[in-house]
């Protein structure tokens, strides 16, 4: 290769050298000298080319268009290395300062390209994306979006591929560990019958999409001590209409939001369920609205949303 | 046939009438869940307690109510647009109505406008406008110099509404994240669960105003179906019958999107139904679509909330594949 | 006899090209006027303007002494009627069913048809030949028996109309088999001879409005070109100002009717 060429040119020069040399003892050792110099200075530049090219195996122009998987690059080290992000992303503060490339259904290819990433994190479904990528041979990290153990799976991957394999070793670890905690703690305790609503028309019980048995909030819930309603669904999301709520008769509501919400909005929202009076959470009152980024996101703040969401279905099991 | 058109008005009323009772009646009654209705109506169980009822009473019933109202309002807003374009293929989406209502839903869902007035969630406010406003261009620009409104340009402009308030649709759909694209996509589906009567006793006036001009509008509805012309030498005005027709059907299609979304093909499939029973007088197909249209929606959406329970399909969905063939069944009956 | 129906100086046009230039022109009461001319002439817009329906950008129209705008459009339904050329339905109507339509001027907005309506549709029907017919959907009759179905129609909005009926035609004969037009014809004067019927026909058939027209208005080009009597009008001289043909206009003996022949297209220059 190109060392093993150097290698040649090196002694090719440097018995060239001692010829010269031999041929000019008669000009001095200082010439000598100069010359023993460049030679160090040429085997030193040498290392260090292959040093530096191991180290750019990593990758350091990251674009990620996954929220997700921007929190797990900046929790595993990888922050400096990230370029662009989508634009949903929010979390953790560095990212605002990033340039924004859109995002599940609108990536901005020219824009992609146009910063040289040499990592591009996608969606699975983004299939014209990957071609376009793949045309321009750029490599891309392909994510796929699923349940709880899947975000574990996917720090140690992710960590890997961008050269923090140990970090996300540890980062993972550390957050299986808080959720084992929390299971301990909240294993014996009654696991109350929870309808989990993602979304829904402010204002009203309209369009209430609630989770079913699949994906990382309802793996997120059970991990937390409480039972999903809809659990026989095996569908990510329910539109759950209103016979269905009074079906199921949930012994708990809980609303889970991204964006922050006002005080008195969070109360009306609360209040909002006072018509389905016949349901046990609305008769003892255990509707919660949790407004919590880590509650969305199926990245490495998992932990602890399960605390959050553990400690408000259990607040006796942390007194 | 032609004799007694009053008896004809009454009988095909009563006969439809029957059906929508019917399906008004019985439609609470089915669900994907079992309920008791001695339990729902026994008194002495207090409401808050009372799980039956509360199904009966919150969900299925103005569930049921609603369906009727949107069903109704789409049906007899069809036979009108059908009317005033000269043209048995026309919709009450023809002319921009359900773009505009879908942008105003969208721009509240994307941006989680979150007002709730009296009971009508921003979402519905918002498509109410913005029918309206998808209303008022289309009638500025096909108010011509005479009179009258013109039916081609009408048309021309309804189309072009639609293309551009898709095309803002697409624009506004760039700023939305996920779960709200899936919501919007959800209410552009159609979903009657109102879980509160207030969306339908908002509604209700506008229906009485709608009613009542089509009321007005059955026999000028007749004449203009001969031509602008014949129906002037007729005695009739044709530019008010226009107006009225237009602005009525429009008030009762955007009331009806505001309650349950776009409801596809009620407002082509019912009229079509009722004419190939009663004939084509408006006089009798009016009342009559505005009947069956109620007992039709109340049956689909009785369907798409038990075929695949405890999942429940849209019900533009269900509405879509008994639509979609027929309409093809009727394209090609014409041919 | 008393003009019934006036115009006066009437100019209208469409988008600014002008259609009618100062046509002036009346109907007497009980008369028969035929308006002829070739295509582009304005005919049918100058029948539009007699039955109210295109509004003068300058000059009036007089019904009785009365601009006609200022009569409700009812009311004057009542009194008048239009066949127009053609008739497109949209919907499947039947036959009687369009003949009733007629009657619709005569009901008030909510009120339903009572039985004498129909006896006057089904005896308007009966003379234009096409009770048979009333059961049949109006878009499936051939061109003629539409035709006739329309006139039906006419009839019976005009039916008992008070003071003189007016019945306005726009090429009537043009979808119309020999047999038929000579059977409009015998009902046109039929009806003129019972009832007070006044009758202006847009026709560019000469020799049917020489057999019915008693008074002609050869209109060119949006003007008048000549008014006047069928006899003192209907000349080769007029003729060939109109068509651009040579033709010549005698009287058939037996029915004392003026009968012309076009013989050849006039060549340019040539001396009437």
């Amino acid at each position: 290769m190109a060392v093993g060429e150097k290698g040649l040119r090196l002694r090719a020069q440097g018995s060239g050298l001692r010829a010269h040399g031999s041929r000019l003892k008669a000009q001095g050792s200082r010439q000598i000298a100069r010359s023993l110099a460049a030679l160090v200075v040429i085997l030193v530049l040498l290392t260090g080319t292959t040093w530096s090219q191991r180290k750019t195996d990593a990758p350091s122009r990251i674009i990620s268009l996954i929220p997700a998987v921007t929190e797990m690059l900046f929790e595993v080290g990888a922050g400096p290395q990230v370029v662009a992000v989508s634009s949903f992303d929010r979390y953790p503060a560095d990212v605002s300062k990033l340039p924004r490339v859109g995002a599940l259904l609108d990536p901005d290819v020219e824009r992609i390209l146009s910063l040289h990433p040499d990592l591009v994190v996608v969606y699975a479904t983004q299939t014209n994306l990957r071609e376009q990528l793949e045309r321009a041979k750029v490599p891309v990290y392909v994510y796929s979006h699923a349940a709880l153990a899947d975000i574990l799976t996917t720090i140690r991957s992710v960590g890997t591929r961008v050269g923090h394999a140990k970090a996300a070793d540890d980062l993972a670890a550390s957050i299986e560990k808080r959720i084992a905690a929390v299971r301990t703690r909240v294993a014996g305790l009654p696991r109350p019958r929870t309808l989990i609503v993602f979304d829904r028309e402010a204002g009203t019980l309209r369009g209430i999409f609630a989770s079913g048995g699949f994906g990382f909030v309802h793996d997120m819930v059970t991990a937390a001590g409480a039972d999903n309603v809809f659990a026989d669904v095996k569908q990510q999301a329910v539109q759950a209409t209103t016979e269905l709520v009074l079906a199921r008769r949930p012994d708990v509501i809980l609303e889970l939001r991204g964006d922050p919400i006002a005080a008195e909005a969070r109360q009306r929202e609360i209040a909002v369920w006072q018509s389905l009076a016949s349901v046990p959470a609305v008769r003892s009152g255990r509707v919660y609205l949790l407004a919590d980024q880590s509650t969305v996101v199926p990245g490495p703040r998992v932990a602890q949303a399960i605390e959050l969401i553990a400690r408000t279905l259990h607040p006796e099991a942390w007194k | 046939m032609t004799t007694g058109l009053a008896r004809r008005i009454a009988l095909t009323a009563g006969g439809f009438g029957l059906l929508a009772a019917i399906a008004i009646l019985t439609a609470p009654l089915v669900g994907s869940t079992h309920i008791s209705l001695r339990r729902a109506f026994d008194r002495s169980i207090p409401f808050s307690d009372n799980v039956d009822a509360q199904i009966f009473f919150i969900a299925r019933l103005p569930r049921t109510l609603s369906g009727a109202l949107v069903g109704s309002l789409l049906a007899s807003a069809g036979v009108v647009f059908q009317g005033l374009l000269r043209n048995p293929l026309a919709t009450p989406f023809t002319l921009g109505v359900s773009a505009g209502a879908a942008l105003g839903a969208m721009l509240a869902i994307t941006f989680s406008w979150s007002f709730a007035w009296a009971g009508i969630s921003a979402a519905a406010a918002a498509s109410f406008i913005g029918s309206l406003a998808a209303v008022g261009i289309v009638y500025a620009l096909a108010r011509g110099r005479h009179r009258g409104l013109s039916t081609n340009v009408l048309l021309l402009a309804g189309v072009t509404m639609n293309a551009f308030f898709s095309a803002l649709i697409l624009f506004v759909q760039y700023f939305a994240d996920f779960s709200q694209t899936y919501r919007i996509l959800r209410w552009l589906m159609g979903d009657l669960d109102v879980s509160s009567y207030q969306p339908i006793l908002t509604a209700l006036p506008l229906m009485f105003i709608s009613f009542a001009a089509f009321a007005w509008l059955a026999r000028p509805l007749n004449l203009l179906s001969l031509g602008d012309e014949s129906a002037e030498t007729r005695g009739l005005n044709v530019a008010a019958a226009q107006r009225i027709a237009f602005i009525s059907a429009s008030l009762a299609t955007g009331a009806a999107v505001s309650v349950g979304g776009p409801v596809g093909f009620i407002g082509i499939v019912v009229p079509h139904l009722v004419r190939l029973i009663v004939g084509p007088d408006h006089r009798v197909v009016l009342p009559a679509s505005a009947l069956f249209g109620a007992a039709f929606l109340v049956g689909c959406d009785v369907v798409a909330r038990t075929v695949i329970a405890p999942i429940e399909l849209p019900v533009g969905v269900i509405t879509a594949l008994i639509g979609g063939p027929f309409f093809l069944w009727l394209l090609v009956r014409r041919a | 006899m008393p003009d019934l129906l006036r115009a006066e100086r009437i100019v209208f046009g469409y988008h600014g090209a002008p259609v009618l230039r100062e046509v002036s022109m009346d109907v007497s009461a009980g008369g028969f006027v035929g308006i002829l001319g070739p295509n582009g002439s304005g005919k049918t817009t100058l029948l539009r303007a007699l039955a109210g329906t295109v509004r003068p950008a300058r000059g009036r129209v007089l019904l009785d002494g009365r601009d006609l705008s200022s009569y409700p459009r009812r009311t004057l339904a009542r009194r008048m009627a239009v066949v127009a050329q053609e008739t497109h339905l949209a919907f499947d109507y039947t036959a009687l069913e369009v003949v009733m339509m007629g009657r619709y001027p005569h009901l008030s907005t909510f009120e339903i048809e009572r039985p004498g309506d129909f006896t006057i549709a089904r005896e308007a029907m009966t003379a234009t030949g096409t009770l048979a017919l009333q059961d049949r959907r109006f878009d499936t009759l051939s061109g003629g028996e539409k035709q006739r179905v329309i006139v039906a129609a006419a009839f019976a909005q005009i039916a008992g109309a008070a003071g003189d009926g007016i019945l306005l035609l726009d090429e009537p004969t043009v979808a119309l088999d020999l047999a038929y037009q000579l059977e409009l014809g015998e009902l046109l004067r039929e009806r003129q001879r019972v009832g007070s019927l006044t009758i202006a026909v847009s026709t560019h058939d000469l020799n049917f409005a020489a057999s019915l027209c008693r008074t002609l208005v050869l209109l060119k080009n949006g003007q008048v070109l000549a008014v006047g009597p069928t006899d003192d009008v209907l000349t080769s001289p007029n003729i060939r100002l109109l068509y651009d043909v040579d033709a010549d206009v005698t009287r058939h003996d037996a029915t004392g009717r003026i009968v012309v022949v076009p013989v050849r297209r006039a060549r340019a220059g040539s001396q009437p």
